[in-house]
């Protein structure tokens, strides 16, 4: 186990020893719990940021804003709270947050899943495009805003304008909405909805306070910010839309849609 | 960016001055351009100014003595006595004595601007129990100078600015002392888009405003509402309604402390309540700062809240509407 102390270093030095150990235990091949220990945080900016290696991270205490922002693959616990921009555009890995997380927890990950056991701050999710997001307690203003995929799981309630303006992915709800937003439509769980649900709680050992069945379901209504005309001017919306149910009753997937304008 | 902080203490007076010191150093990223608190101390009888000797920056020492003088002569007009005089440089604190009929809001208000009509004078506060202490550069710098530390106090609030809408000096600094109000300050994170249509307003009423800054709208604006019979509470929710703009600010009167969160929630603010007090800060390092490095248990409020924490610690939430 490598152990660093942040009291006495600045966020570089803190950074460049973390990649250096994680680096090296990789290349020595190092298996086991907590292979990084991180004491001493002090709820401080931009840790862990740049951690491209399969490692695991234990952050013990709060970590302040882009707390493991532009990592790849390592599996990281912080015991505390995080502030704003967590885990930014995530590649892939695991995150795990006992405390709360502060706005755009999970802003543009690719993939890799993140699961917080408090609160989310507003925005959680803005323009994700992979991944899953689970907050076991309620999420703030605008959560799942301009997202474009991935799943955001939230198992307390959401505040007003959930899904605000977003484009594609899945949002599912087991506590109450404040309100949607613009371009966000309520839909019925399709087959395998609820099977997704379990798997990524399971994944993270999360018990569902509901059946999985039970959970609400928000997708985008993808009026808003896609063309409803593309540049040929070959495919209008409707046409797109009923190409598209075809797809989805086809191989009963809508991650796997794609159609071609030309 | 700019950072706020502020402070409540539950039962007594607590080391104040220390706490906010400690949370300003926490967040000084946000803002090392200058540095103030506005704490509130127990409330004395007479009234209290803290003075800027140097407003206009001429930077000429040699007139502070005089004007510090006709600060002093001002009050004699107005029959009131002084008790004591404080003076460092261009900085000065006048505490008044015991009047036969205590000044109101009205008299305060006149006394205030009269004292200003001095050049080069402007008050950085004036009440009862509120000081504002506020320079450019650190904490440590503010602290060096003016020995806050061992400030006991009820409550305050504190600032570290980053300018993004005015110069950087002694008078743009936060916290702001809504001008002619006794013993009211905000200090604020944003930007206020509507703050010549409002300033103009307040100024049809008769208020003047010392700067080009749009954190001291927001004191007089609240002053005004809070003078006019409205709870603390009441003016924090309606100013969701007619600031526009990004904000986190923090507003204390000698009750307590108040904030409010624009809806879009474009700038931060977290709070920690203890058995002891209740902290806000801009971001959870500067509460580590006071918490002793531990995992505390902080949230962030919604955007388009507002909250009071008065000292008999009666919060109340109030949610946009």
């Amino acid at each position: 186990m490598v152990q660093i102390d942040a009291s006495e270093l600045d966020v570089r030095a803190i950074n460049t020893r973390l990649r250096a150990a994680a680096e090296r235990l990789c290349e020595n091949g190092a298996q086991g719990e907590e292979q990084i220990v991180l004491t001493n945080p002090d709820a401080r900016h931009n840790l862990g940021v740049g951690v491209v290696h399969p490692v695991k991270l234990t952050i013990q205490g709060s970590a302040g804003y882009f707390c493991m922002g532009l990592c790849d693959s390592p599996t990281v616990h912080v015991t505390g709270n995080v502030g704003w921009g967590f885990a930014d555009n995530l590649l892939s890995g695991a995150m795990e947050v006992d405390g709360n997380a502060g706005a755009v927890c999970g802003v543009a990950i690719r993939d890799g899943r993140i699961l917080v056991h408090g609160n989310v701050g507003s925005r959680a999710g803005q323009v994700m495009k992979g991944g899953s997001i689970v907050c076991r307690g309620d999420a703030g203003y605008r959560a799942g805003s301009m997202m474009m995929g991935g799943v955001l799981i939230v198992l307390g309630s959401a505040a007003e304008a959930l899904g605000e303006f977003m484009m594609d992915g899945e949002i599912y709800v087991a506590g109450a909405i404040a309100s949607l937003g613009q371009d966000a439509v309520q839909t019925d769980l399709r087959d395998g909805d609820a099977e997704k649900i379990a798997d990524i709680l399971g994944q993270h050992r999360v018990d569902s306070p509901i059946a999985p069945g039970q959970f609400k379901k928000f997708i985008s209504d993808q009026r808003a910010l896609r063309y409803q005309e593309y540049e040929s001017g070959e495919l209008l919306f409707d046409e797109a839309q009923e190409q598209k149910t075809e797809a989805v009753t086809a191989d009963g997937n809508r991650d796997v849609m794609t159609f071609d304008a030309d | 960016m700019c950072g706020i902080a502020g402070i409540v203490y539950k039962a007594e007076a607590g080391a104040c001055g220390r706490a906010l010191l400690n949370m300003l150093c926490g967040c000084q990223h946000r803002g090392p351009d200058s540095t103030g608190l506005a704490v509130y101390g127990e409330a004395t009888d007479g009234l209290v100014f803290r003075l800027f000797l140097d407003a206009d920056l001429s930077h000429d020492s040699g007139n502070w003595p005089a004007r510090l003088q006709r600060v002093q002569d001002v009050l004699c007009d107005h029959t009131i006595d002084i008790r004591d005089t404080w003076h460092d440089n261009e900085f000065a604190m006048i505490t008044c004595d015991q009047q036969s009929g205590i000044p109101g809001a009205a008299d305060i208000q006149t006394i205030s601007y009269a004292i200003e009509e001095t050049p080069g004078v402007e008050i950085f506060s004036a009440g009862y129990s509120l000081h504002v202490i506020k320079d450019v550069g650190t904490a440590d710098d503010l602290d060096r100078k003016f020995d806050c530390a061992p400030f006991i106090g009820t409550h305050g609030i504190g600032h570290v600015r980053l300018a993004t809408e005015s110069d950087v000096n002694p008078s743009t600094s936060h916290p702001f002392w809504a001008y002619g109000f006794n013993d009211v300050a905000i200090v604020h994170n944003g930007q206020i888009t509507n703050y010549f249509k409002l300033k103009r307003l307040l100024q049809q009423r008769g208020y003047r405003f010392r700067t080009e800054n749009d954190s001291e709208l927001i004191a007089v604006y609240l002053a005004d509402k809070m003078t006019h019979g409205q709870s603390m509470d009441d003016a924090l929710a309606q100013s969701l309604d007619e600031l526009d703009g990004t904000f986190s600010f923090l507003v204390a009167t000698p009750e307590g402390v108040g904030y409010a969160k624009d809806r879009i929630g474009a700038k931060p603010m977290v709070v920690c309540e203890t058995d002891e007090f209740v902290a806000v800060a801009s971001e959870e390092v500067s509460l580590q700062q006071i918490l002793g490095h531990q995992t505390i248990p902080c949230f962030e409020p919604y955007p388009g809240t507002t909250r009071t924490w008065s000292r008999s610690m009666q919060a109340s939430l109030t949610s946009a509407r």
